[in-house]
This record gives C-alpha cells, structure tokens and sequence, in this order.
C-alpha cells in the first residue's frame, strides 16, 4: 500500500515538474503571468508535502528553500530577471535530480545542489531583510520542525510550540509529574463564534475525558429562561476536574482546547490534592446528577463522568467499518472524474501484444479462406474484410495508448542544453516546435539517451565560441533546434544548430588517420558527414569534457536503428548542422516485402526498399573475387546475395534469375539484395528476437505469417557496405573496400 | 452511521494518503480537487467534516472554507485545515474564515483520526 502511494507521489512528482519546467520557460520567454508563477509555487509546494510524507528530508529542504523564493516572487518581494531566472532553473534542475535519487534510493553527493541551495535561501533572505544568522535559524527550526512532525503529527499550538509534541493518550516525552497528586480544574466557557465554526463543546470533553477521571459540572445560572431563550449555549459555563493518567500535564490538556483558543474563556489551574481516593471518590458521588444535564443533548452519554479507560479514538470507526463493509463498499470510490485514467503500463503491452496475436490469426485465416475451393461463400470473404479493417482499426486505437507528446522529452533536454553551454563556455539556447506531437511511449524513453548525447555534441561541436560567433556575424547566443513531426507514417525529430557546420576537410582527414578511409576514397560531402556515425570517430582535437564521455555517435545511430529508425545528418558550412531522426511510429507492426531465399520466408522492411529489379544478365559486371555489382542509371551498386550473406547457401554463380530489391540504408548508400522471389507487401507484427531466442547478425527481428510459419525480418542496414572498411557486421572489409570503390 | 468526510487536497498522492487511512480507519471519505470541486461536491457528499488544504489551484483554502460557511446548513461544519503551512498568519485567516483547526502536514494517520473524533459525533 505505502509503496503503491510511493509510486503515485512520483509520478505526480513527474507532473509537476512537468509544469514548472512550463512555468519555467515562460518565464523565460517572457510570457508569464501570475498565474504562472502561482502554479509554480503549487508544484513546488505539492512536492514538498509529498516528500514530508516519505520522510524524503533533503527533498524537503530544498523544495522548501526553492517555495520560499518563489513565495517572494509571487508576493513580488522579487521581480523576475535574468538571474533569478537562471536560479529558478538551477534550482529546477537540482529538483529533478533530487526526485530522481529518492525515487531510486539513492544519496546525492552532499555537495550536490548546496550552491544553488544556498543562492535559494540567500534570495529569500535579501528579499525578506533578514540577516543571514536570523534566516538560518528561521530555516533551520522550520526544517527541523518539519521532520519532527513527520512523526509527531505536528498539532501547532498558536503560540506554544513546546504543546504540540504531546498528544491526548500518549505519554509526553520527558514528563515525569508524580502519580495522583494533583488535578486540574479547567473552567471553560463558549463564545458564541465556538459553535459556528464547527466546534462543540461535549466533543472536547469528551476528548478530555481520556486523559484520565473527568467530573464535569454546568453552570447554567446565565442561561434565560426558556420562553426568551436565544444563544443558550453559550450562556452555559462548565467546570471539569481531571485526575489525570501518567503523562497527562497541562499542555497535553491546553492542546486539546487548542482550536478553540480565542473562542472561549478558559482557564486551567494545576490544584495540589492531599488524599486523592476520598477527594475522588467525593466528586464522582456528586458528579453524574450535573453531567447528565450540562452535557449537550446531541451526546449526552459521551460526556459523561468517569470516563477513565475510554476506546481509544480509532476503535469506535473501525467497528462502523465491519458494518459499512457489507452494504456500501462501492460507495467509497467517489474519486473525482478526470478526462484521464492511469493505467499500468504492463496491462496495455499485453493488449498490444494480444491484438498483435488477432492480427496475425486474422491473416492465417485469410489465408486459409484462398486455399479453399472458388466456390467458397462470398458472405465469409466480405465478413473477413470487415475483421481485417477492424482489427486493423482495433490495432492503431490500441497504440494510441502507448503514444505520448514528445513535451517530456524535449523539456528533459533543454536542461542539457543549458548544462552542456555551461560547462563549455558558450551561450544558447533551445527551441522546441511540435512538442505535441505523439510517439510510442518506449521511443521516447528511449531517446533520452541518444538526445542527450546529440545534443552535447551539438553544443559541444557544431557551436562555435561566442567571439567566433560574432566574429562570423551571428547572434552571440547559439540556437539548438528540436522539431518533432509526422511525416508520411514515420515520427521526424530533428535536432539542427546554427554553428559553423561541419569541418568536411578535418573530418575526412581523420577519418584517413584512423583507417576508416582510404585517401583514395571518392566520397561526396554527404559521405563524409556520415562518417561521424563511424565507431571510434572523434574530431575533437582534445577529448573534451562533455562529448569525450566513450560514446560516439555510431553507438547513437545503433540505438536509433534498434528502434525501427534511421539517422541522417545535413551540413552546410558556417550555416550549421541538422541530424535527422525518422522512426516508426509504433514498434509492434511493419509494412515489409515478403521474398523467398533458399526456401526460407523473409521479410525485407519496406522502409529501406527503393525499387525492385528484375535486370538481366547485361547490367550485371562480375568483378574479382566473385563480387558482382550492377549498374543503374550510371552508377554501380554492390550485389549481396541475402542467401549466401545470411548462410543459406553457397554463392550463386549468376544472378539471371534472381530478383534484386535495392535497399538504401541509413546513410543514403544503397545496394542491391538478391532473392529467389518476391511474394508480397504486407504488414507483419514484429516479434523480438533478442527476448525470445539471441540476437542474430543479419536479421532484425522476426515475424509470424498467415500461414503460421515464422518468417526473419531481415536488417538490411547490415546488407549495405559503407564506404572504407567499416563496420558492417557481415562483409568482410576487404570486400567493402572493393565495392566502394565502385561507387 | 458512518462517519462522512469531504477532503479536498490538489495533490493526488495527498488526497490517497488522506483516503487510505480516514478509510482504514472507518470513515466514508469524498474526494475533490480543489476549492471549487470542494464546493461543488459539498451538496452532494453531506459530509460530517471537512478537510481542506490550503495552497490550490482555481479556490484556495481560505475561497472554500468561506464558501462552506455561507451555506445556512454548513456553519456548524467542522472543517480541518491539513497544510504544510504553519505560519501564525496564515492560521490566523483561516480562523477568521471560519476554519475549525489547522493541522500541519506530514500527517501521522492516528493522530489525524484522534482529532477527527474530538470533531466529530
């Protein structure tokens, strides 16, 4: 149960910083307003109560120190300005790293976010007056008594602090009044405003009447007489007189009257008793005559006298309870009606992967239907028609659960934006366009990571230094772009800088330095952008701190080709640099081409597929060691034959009767795969292979046809040589160096 | 009878912490959003007891216990303020508007239902 409530402050800790990085960014962009900074204060407010519930300290602290400044904002003790607004993100920052440790358990660094803590309460304390001494304490007894009440409740007496730590039936900490010598006689008399605000009288004494023996006795002589009655109540006076049980001092009594304080005469005075049992015992005698009649009609017979070994507040509703249970246990879930529900992430992956499962049956039976004789019912196909547009509807309706805005992710990375300008000494900033727009909740996860490292490297190296920015004639701040958009049913994010554009020159000599070329290599400027998605690529001359962390981009592009994309980057010298993201827009289902090899079904993803060939012996050129390429329109592409590249078979010794499917891959190379047939497009559901058998070279996923059978997803970025002798897992390098040559 | 409560908190995690343990501990709990959802929900809920927080959206604390106290049928409603808020002078509007008591967050849930029974019948 704690746990689940643990879970749910989180995710609304995701929320809420979801809206004060909104906030933030307003204020920046200077289209703030009250309300902004209001439910600034609110998140930070909601996150702070939540972390005092899970005793989450340090989130506590800080939440509390960012809330005050805040709370001067609003109240405009402080105006918004360029430095507070780089506070509030700072601090921002800092709270997003907070969450993320508590939610996985993990301790910060202490060091972690003190300057920002620090230029938080120094703000407030500027705004206030104070001096850095009287805020310190101010902050500190605030903290302290903010931890304290995680446990002890926190019932503040108004002007007694010391009061709330004891509780009715508790025993106060440190107290240690000797049993049974004395009692306290309180006098208490109503204001009329008592009763008006919820209060009354019989219920405080009743509360009374569990810290130990209780005689109550009225004092209606101020009462008019019935006939001219009016605000009787409070014309009655009472007297009580508690023998207190072990613990019970005169503040544990003040608490209890503690809401009423201002509403009401009271007076409590500690009497010293000489014999206890005879004096007792005397007053419970006289005692029940005055209780009956002064106790308010509405519960007379809890405030009776002698009340000593009352239940215990919890126990009278919890007996209702095992009543209620029985008749109204659906009463209970009036929660208020959102537009939304949440729901577990795991129940709607089982039903993707359940209509994934019609979809495929949908299909076996279709196929079933055309091997039946022509005389089949013609009602059966048209009905099978409608199951196949349903299910196909069903399909996408049920993806639309998983897809979210890209908001999230792109509000994550404008702060590695600003941390990566920081540390490297540059200025800029983040736009973002169609942060509506909706991806596969997983895509989105998983592209954190490759975002985050494409962005350093944009700052990092597609920026240029301020001085060389105005030196070039740009703006001294330095603009990073992300764009998201559907384009033609694939998800487009872009990430474009306005620095200096790739350094083609630097880039290709590297690239010879470190034998991914050869100098002879004719590659076009687009060849050599490209080879920044080559392993081991660097063309910092120094590894510098933000982008030299072992990842390159090849392990970017890798990442995006997992998840059904492809990478593509465009320069233009002193213009700047845009990487192009083009992902499917959901990861469970395909359009691919179904080719026949060696006997075997597969299935080439249409995504890659340009054209389909069937050339003739003429356009094919043999070349040494048995290489073939076959030339298009004036160029040569390299012939793969997917049955010997896959191990189905030995080479072919001609192609006359194959078909060719020219693939292009991420990179704008193309070849050309060579299969027995082609049987048709379709759409597949994708089947994992890592998480049911092992990856395997060659192929990326796989997929279940109509009839059954399993049919490889062929990966056909590993079909295409990349210039130099690169990294396709399956040619050898002396073969690709071969082939591009032709090119 | 089953005692009825009306908590009105903005944060969900709050409003499940207030709903498990008033529910655990035998109390029919309704749950609103905000001041406005509070006041709208009141009529319907006929709560025994109210507990609002203070910091929210649309209609603070003080907006809705006002507002509760406009309604004839309403002016003896014990309502409890459940905030992190502690200042004397925010208490003290809150008193003005009519509030019954003011407890501070984190809650410990016992001790939140011993004060509910000193309220409620």
């Amino acid at each position: 149960m704690m746990s689940d409530l643990r879970d749910m402050f989180f995710e609304e800790c995701d929320d809420l910083l979801e809206v004060l990085s909104t906030g933030l960014e307003e204020l920046q962009n200077e289209t703030s307003d009250a309300e902004t900074i209001n439910s600034m204060f609110r998140s930070v407010h909601s996150i702070k109560g939540g972390a005092g519930a899970f005793g989450l300290d340090r989130l506590i602290k800080f939440a509390h120190a960012f809330e005050n400044v805040l709370d001067d904002l609003r109240s405009d003790k402080i105006e918004v300005d360029g430095t507070i607004t780089a506070l509030m993100f700072s601090g921002f920052d800092h709270l997003n790293d907070l969450v993320d440790a508590a939610r996985d358990d993990n301790d910060l660094p202490d060091s972690d976010g003190a300057a920002v803590l620090a230029e938080l309460k120094q703000t407030t304390q500027n705004a206030n007056g104070l001096s850095g001494d009287e805020e310190e304490d101010a902050n500190e007894v605030d903290s302290d008594d903010f931890v304290v009440q995680a446990m002890d409740f926190g019932l503040d007496l108004g002007g007694d602090d010391d009061a709330s730590v004891d509780l009715p039936g508790l025993p106060s900490l440190g107290d240690d009044a000797p049993e049974g010598t004395t009692h306290f006689v309180v006098t208490f008399k109503a204001e009329p405003v008592l009763y008006t605000r919820g209060h009354d009288p019989a219920l405080l004494f009743r509360a009374l009447g569990e810290m130990g023996e209780l005689t109550i006795e009225s004092n209606r002589d101020a009462v008019a007489p019935l006939e001219s009655l009016k605000d009787a109540p409070a014309a009655i006076s009472w007297t009580l007189t508690l023998r207190p049980d072990d613990g019970i001092d005169e503040s544990a009594i003040r608490e209890i009257f503690e809401f009423v304080e201002g509403q009401c005469i009271l007076q409590i005075a500690e009497v010293a008793v000489e014999t206890p049992a005879e004096e007792v015992s005397a007053t419970e005698a006289e005692a029940p005559a005055p209780v009956a009649e002064a106790a308010p009609a509405a519960a007379p017979a809890k405030a009776q006298a002698k009340t000593k070994a009352k239940p215990t507040p919890a126990k009278a509703p919890k007996a209702e309870k095992q009543e209620a249970k029985g008749g109204d246990g659906g009463k209970k879930s009036s929660e208020p009606r959102n537009s939304t529900i949440r729901v577990d992430l795991n129940r709607v992956d089982r039903l993707i992967n359940l209509v994934g499962e019609l979809v495929i049956s949908e299909a076996m039976l279709r196929q079933s239907m055309n091997e039946l004789p022509v005389s089949a019912n013609s009602a059966v196909s048209e009905a099978i028609g409608q199951l196949k547009t349903l299910s196909g509807v069903l399909q996408e309706s049920v993806m639309a659960i998983r897809a979210q805005p890209v908001r999230g992710l792109f509000q994550r990375m404008s702060r590695i934006v600003r941390e990566s300008s920081r540390q490297a000494g540059k200025t800029s900033r983040l736009v973002m366009v169609g942060e509506a727009t909706e991806v596969d909740k997983t895509v989105t996860e998983r592209l954190v990571e490759p975002l985050t490292h494409m962005i350093r490297n944009s700052v990092d190296h597609g920026l240029e230094t301020p001085e060389d920015r105005v030196a070039a004639g740009k703006p001294e701040m330095g603009t990073i772009k992300l764009e998201a958009a559907h384009r033609s049913g694939r998800v487009v994010i872009s990430l474009s800088d306005d620095g200096a554009g790739v350094n083609r020159p630097k880039v290709r000599q590297k690239a010879e330095e470190k034998g991914l070329i050869r100098p002879e290599d004719d590659l076009t400027d687009s060849d050599i952008d490209n080879l920044l998605f080559r392993a081991g690529f660097s063309t910092a001359d120094e590894i510098s701190q933000l982008s030299g962390r072992g990842v390159g981009m090849d392990v970017v592009r890798s990442e995006i080709q997992a998840l059904g994309g492809r990478i593509n980057l465009q320069s233009e010298p002193n213009k700047g640099t845009t990487i192009t993201i083009s992902l499917p827009l959901t990861l469970a289902v395909m359009e691919g081409m179904l080719i026949e090899v060696a006997g075997e079904s597969l299935v080439v993803p249409t995504v890659a597929l340009r054209e389909t060939l069937q050339p003739g012996q003429a356009n094919i050129h043999d070349f040494c060691d048995g290489d073939r390429g076959l030339s298009v329109n004036d160029s040569m592409l390299p012939i793969v034959d997917l049955g010997e590249a896959l191990g189905f078979r030995s080479p072919l010794p001609d192609f006359s009767n194959q078909s060719l499917l020219l693939i292009e891959g991420e990179s704008g190379r193309r070849s050309a795969l060579a299969v027995d047939g082609i049987v048709e497009q379709r759409e597949v559901v994708i089947k994992g292979l890592e998480q049911n058998y092992q990856s395997i070279p060659g192929i990326a996923a796989a997929t279940i046809l109509g009839n059954g059978k399993i049919a490889l997803i062929v990966d056909t970025d590993q079909m295409i040589p990349s210039p130099g002798n690169g990294n396709t897992g399956l040619l050898k390098g002396s073969e690709m160096a071969e082939v591009t040559s032709y090119v | 009878m089953t005692t009825k409560i009306l908590a009105v908190d903005d944060s969900r995690t709050m409003r499940a912490m207030i709903q498990t343990a008033l529910t655990d501990a035998g109390f029919d709990v309704d749950l609103a959003e905000d001041g406005i959802d509070g006041l709208d929900k009141l009529g319907g809920s006929d709560p025994d007891l109210v507990i609002t927080d203070i910091n929210m959206p649309r209609l603070d604390g003080f907006g809705m216990i006002e507002g509760v106290r406009e309604r004839p049928e309403c002016a003896s409603l014990p309502i409890l303020v459940l905030t992190t808020e502690s200042g004397e002078e925010l208490k003290q509007r809150a008193r003005t508007a009519g509030a019954t008591g003011w407890i501070v967050k984190p809650f410990d849930a016992e001790k939140l239902v011993a004060v509910i029974n000193r309220l409620v019948v």
